[in-house]
């Protein structure tokens, strides 16, 4: 039987809000906030902050699928663009490729899953910086974050095995559709969801420059 | 038709991709340029808010120096400047330059506000050209940098700071 894209982004939208609520829940943020702004913060200044951040809490959760349309709409463009320069997009619908990213969706809730067992039984003492910066199976885990610029770490933080889990799922997913070599739809993948990743890099990069 | 498309989407990848490189590397280029020229006191020309010009030259030449980009309508500056009120007696030994883009009055009533007006080792200072923060490259406030007895950056210190850890680095 096979699930519609409904289906799909309703589960992987309810995993993911629900890892979202399991960590504001379980990893206490409301400590981790009083240590980390208990340098600049008096005490009056973080009740403050932490009342705004609760009052405000629901448009993180209701943000989670709009991000997860908007990422897998990005990712199906790309790949509809690929296929479409290597003439392979005729009579495939969108719809099909949107298909793709959104599978490709699970591995990044295997990431929020990673990285919570993480959290509650491997590294058990933890800074709020700790949880934004930590991203598992991640190359930058063998760096020293303090020392680098802040415009360095989201690039580092993309060369990890969960990238390239997604990027193997998106070349599958292709080869299943386009129904052509694997090679070809590994090809596709690089040069269109690759391009789409350097851009997206790029414009964190330039963005995080501008900021700090 | 599909050609001319395949072209256009091809001019148009590489335009954002050469635009985003050139952006960071121009971007990268000017901060190491301001980090060269923040090392040491870099040339300044401000207005202290009786209107006298103040510049790199009129700074204590015995006293660390603390500047403080600060805005009087910001909650974490007017934070920032209760700290540097209730700790005054720690920072006597220090030089403390308080600029803001607002006019003198608005400068003035802050000053006034946290008493910090006509006290030996702060100024306050108008800079109505808006050059602060093109200087020091300083994209939010509060902003301070503190500069040793001879003029040497020690830290920068990006949003609202403990001032215990600025008196720290003072020992």
């Amino acid at each position: 039987m096979k699930v519609n894209n409904f289906w799909l982004l309703l589960v992987i939208t309810i995993s993911l809000i629900l890892f979202a609520f399991i960590y504001n829940y379980y990893l206490d943020s409301r400590e981790l906030l009083y240590n980390f702004y208990s340098n600049q913060l008096t005490k009056e200044q973080i009740e403050k902050l932490i009342a705004k951040q609760k009052e405000w809490a629901w448009i993180g959760y209701i943000s989670i699928p709009a991000m997860i349309l908007l990422r897998s709409n990005l990712v199906a463009i790309c790949l509809t663009i690929g296929a479409f320069f290597y003439d392979m997009e005729r009579k495939t619908p969108f719809k099909h490729f949107f298909r793709i990213a959104l599978i490709g969706e699970f591995v990044l809730i295997f990431v929020g899953l990673v990285k919570l067992l993480y959290f509650l039984f491997v590294k058990t003492d933890y800074t709020l910086q700790d949880l934004q910066q930590y991203y598992p199976l991640s190359y930058i885990n063998f760096l020293d974050i303090e020392k680098l610029q802040p415009w360095l770490i989201y690039p580092l933080q993309t060369i990890n095995l969960f990238e390239l889990a997604y990027f193997l799922v998106l070349v599958y997913g292709l080869n299943k559709l386009l129904k052509n070599k694997y090679w070809k739809s590994f090809e596709i993948t690089v040069v269109s969801y690759g391009t789409g990743l350097v851009i997206w890099i790029g414009l964190v990069m330039f963005l995080t420059l501008n900021i700090s | 038709m599909r050609h001319t498309l395949k072209i256009t989407i091809s001019i148009f990848i590489i335009g954002i991709i050469a635009f985003l490189g050139y952006s960071i590397i121009t971007n990268l280029n000017r901060k190491e340029k301001v980090a060269e020229r923040i090392r040491t006191i870099p040339h300044f020309s401000f207005k202290t808010i009786k209107g006298e010009v103040f510049s790199q030259l009129d700074i204590s030449k015995t006293k660390p120096k603390l500047f403080v980009y600060f805005n009087s309508t910001c909650d974490f500056c007017k934070a920032e400047a209760k700290q540097i009120q209730e700790n005054s007696d720690q920072l006597d030994g220090v030089q403390l330059l308080f600029v803001s883009f607002e006019d003198k009055k608005e400068i003035k009533a802050f000053a006034s506000q946290y008493e910090l007006l006509n006290q030996i080792n702060i100024v306050f200072l108008e800079d109505d050209g808006m050059e602060f923060s093109e200087i020091f490259d300083a994209k939010s406030i509060p902003f301070m940098l503190l500069y040793s007895k001879d003029n040497r950056l020690i830290k920068k210190f990006k949003g609202l700071t403990k001032i215990e850890n600025v008196i720290m680095l003072l020992e």
